[in-house]
């Protein structure tokens, strides 16, 4: 399964990307390389034609 | 929640927690996530996410035999758009929009705008409203039926496994939710169902009033925004203090440890003090259940009773609940 969930994104983390202040993501320790911007994840799951597993969690 | 796109991405905010599996055409696969009343993780645990995972690489494999879901999503909305927003964040440390803010900033509108009901708390009605019990594993299997539901007498019974509710194919516990979302109360809902191997015709719930009302919502952080609350907190008795104390098991009892709300302050309670009435309740409760009570069945500006042992003795208060709604806190 590993091989095919490459991208995990945490998009409680959007605002750090998007906008110039606000909350900065805490990255999620574990072997698994989460992508924090949503952008990015969708522009990788085009790219590699793979699905996304979007992640909304709070964190704080 | 800051900048993500609450058109796409809907779910209930009043949760810590949700996933969704997508495409990067941002075609919905499936929702992870949710929860029952009585437990917040009651539908997350690694089998179902490793079943649901690999149902959603098949679909995504078949692409071009597109899986039917929702309608395209709306434009993009983020929720810094809601007006109430903006005076929500400012008071949130790091300027962080939690989940249930968006939900609250959508009460506090409301509100202002003079049609608030209480029962736009209960979005995102749990399958249990339907009298059902979904497998947390294998999460279209029915595990159990509620005796005398809707679900019942509409003739679903344990091991039917549901394919489709109101034409929309569900994987999830999540995805079960999210069309239940959309069913109006009261309303019906049309369940597709696969019974020993055997696809069935179409079932029709029929869904009472208030159906999306479910029974212990004390976990949802919005619900100080439809009504108020009683401006203390505090603690549940054990069996071994009530005993104690003359009182039953089943009875409420709740020690009050902080009085924060003027109201409260005002009739009187106490630090100390062990609330074993309120509004004529007697019931055992817990204090977000206290809470949740009068959120739920009192409006701003009424007055309620209440009943606590003070050095061992019965004292009779009245709380004259706060006339204004809390607003933005």
């Amino acid at each position: 399964m590993r091989l095919y969930l490459v991208f995990g994104v945490c998009v409680a983390a959007l605002h750090g990307t998007l906008y110039a202040q606000g909350p900065k993501p805490n990255p999620v320790p574990g072997k698994i390389r989460w992508v924090y911007s949503y952008e990015e994840g969708k522009r990788l799951a085009r790219e590699t034609g793979k699905p996304l597993f979007v992640v909304i969690r709070c964190e704080r | 929640m800051n900048g993500v796109n609450i058109a796409l991405f809907r779910f209930d905010y009043d949760l810590t927690w949700m996933a969704f599996f997508l495409n990067a055409d941002e075609e919905i696969y499936a929702r992870y996530g949710g929860r029952e009343d009585d437990h917040a993780e009651s539908h997350l645990n690694k089998e179902s996410l490793v079943r649901v995972m690999e149902a959603v690489l098949k679909l995504h494999q078949q692409r071009g035999a597109r899986r039917p879901d929702d309608p395209p999503a709306k434009p993009k909305r983020v929720p810094e758009d809601l007006p109430v927003m903006k005076e929500i964040v400012p008071r949130r440390p790091h300027g962080c929009i939690h989940c249930h803010d968006v939900k609250g900033a959508e009460l506090i509108q409301a509100q202002r705008e003079h049609r608030l009901r209480k029962e736009m708390v209960f979005v995102y009605p749990p399958p249990s409203t339907l009298g059902i019990e979904l497998d947390p594993v294998n999460q279209r299997l029915i595990r159990r039926v509620v005796e005398k539901s809707p679900a019942q007498r509409a003739g679903l019974r344990p091991g039917d496994l549901v394919l489709e509710v109101n034409r929309r194919s569900v994987l999830t516990f999540g995805d079960v939710t999210h069309q239940l979302s959309l069913v109006p109360d009261p309303g019906q809902v049309r369940l597709t169902v696969m019974r020993d191997g055997i696809e069935l015709p179409e079932i029709t719930i029929e869904l009472p009033p208030g159906w999306k009302r479910s029974r212990d919502p004390s976990w949802r952080e919005t619900l100080h925004l439809v009504g108020p609350g009683a401006g203390f907190w505090g603690s549940k008795l054990s069996p071994e203090q009530k005993r104690k104390l003359g009182l039953r098991e089943d009875a409420l009892a709740i020690q009050v440890q902080a009085v924060f709300g003027p109201h409260a302050q005002q009739a009187g309670i106490r630090n100390g003090d062990i609330v074993v009435e309120i509004d004529g309740q007697r019931q055992d409760m817990t204090i977000r259940q206290l809470h949740a009570y009068l959120h739920l069945n009192r409006s701003w500006g009424e007055t309620v009773t209440a009943t606590v042992l003070r050095n061992g003795q019965p004292v009779h208060l009245k709380i004259h609940l706060p006339k204004v709604p809390p607003g933005v806190q």
